[in-house]
């Protein structure tokens, strides 16, 4: 196997590094959630690991050096009430599909078809999208969902 | 609901996901040969386009259709509001070809309109795999807006649940 355009490398680090910075928000906002959103919380968590682990794999696969988790990622705003905690939850989820739905950009750019990694990245994409929506059900149950994922 | 069965459902997702990848190498052929039938002055609307924009003026109907049913009213709403938003966007992007080809994608036949919300969900599941093999089959930026759209209706099998 040989690494994908530089393009489409550079859309599936930054779509690493979302990762990265979910798993450390999780670990950052969980304190702050009440006790009954805890175990959501932790499997979100799990989740995000499980992924970060199969694209550090498949870039080491192919040759391509996986982009480092930073020492810290800045939360940008105060988690000293519930329902920001929650919001901050969605907000990590929203940046992931984000950076997920631009892999399926760049690698649909591209003649070479790149399968499989669409196919992932169509599936992460999802997967975020469905726990953003189990985030703001609980902010706001009147519009859980959004008719684009990874849009905005 | 039960975390346990959005991870199952989740887990389906990613699967099905994995096998729409499949039809991508052939999709990418036929991308290609809309590539060329632009270069010579007519372009047709991308196969994924128009198969995605008859099921969401289809399931929209579906959905609006299930919104009179008093049982059903209370869960339609957000699913109206997203079918809308992706019909309006794939109208627009198939109004970027011509008029002649645009007409070629006339919806489907509305079938009956789910009674229940298992129906609901179910047709929503349908949808995302469908979204996902077109997206797979797709080209560009067309292949985002159609990940989107799947992943949108996987949220809402998932909120139905």
């Amino acid at each position: 196997m040989t690494a994908p355009p530089a393009p489409v490398v550079d859309a599936w680090q930054a779509a690493l590094a979302a990762e990265h910075a979910a798993i450390f928000g999780y670990g950052t906002l969980g304190p702050h959630l009440p006790p009954a959103r805890v175990d959501q919380a932790r499997v979100f968590e799990r989740a995000h690991r499980g992924l970060r682990d199969t694209v550090i794999a498949q870039m080491n696969a192919v040759g391509v050096h996986p982009v480092a988790a930073q020492a810290d990622y800045p939360v940008p705003f105060a988690l000293t009430t519930g329902p920001r905690a929650d919001r901050y939850a969605q907000r990590l989820e929203e940046a992931c599909a984000a950076a997920w739905r631009f892999v399926v950009t760049s690698a649909a750019e591209q003649s070479q078809p790149l399968t499989d990694l669409r196919a992932f990245a169509v599936g992460a994409l999802t997967a975020s999208a469905v726990r953003a929506m189990q985030w703001r059900e609980l902010l706001t149950p009147a519009t859980p969902t959004v008719a684009f994922p990874g849009v905005g | 609901m039960p975390s346990l069965t959005r991870r199952r459902l989740l887990a389906g997702i990613g699967v099905l996901a994995a096998a729409a990848g499949g039809a991508a190498i052939g999709a990418l052929t036929a991308s290609s040969s809309d590539g060329d039938s632009a270069k010579r002055g007519t372009p047709r609307p991308p196969a994924p386009l128009l198969s995605a924009l008859d099921r969401e003026r289809t399931l929209l109907a579906a959905v609006q259709a299930a919104a009179a049913n008093a049982a059903l009213a209370g869960v339609t709403g957000p699913l109206v509001a997203d079918h809308s938003e992706h019909e309006a966007t794939l109208s627009g992007l198939l109004a970027t070809y011509p008029t002649r080809s645009a007409s070629a994608s006339a919806s489907s036949s509305i079938p009956a309109p789910p009674t229940s919300v298992a129906a609901l969900q179910q047709a929503e599941a349908a949808a995302a795999d469908e979204a996902a093999a077109e997206s797979a089959a797709a080209h560009g930026a067309l292949a985002a807006v159609l990940a989107s759209i799947s992943a949108c209706e996987a949220s809402h099998a998932v909120w139905l649940q």
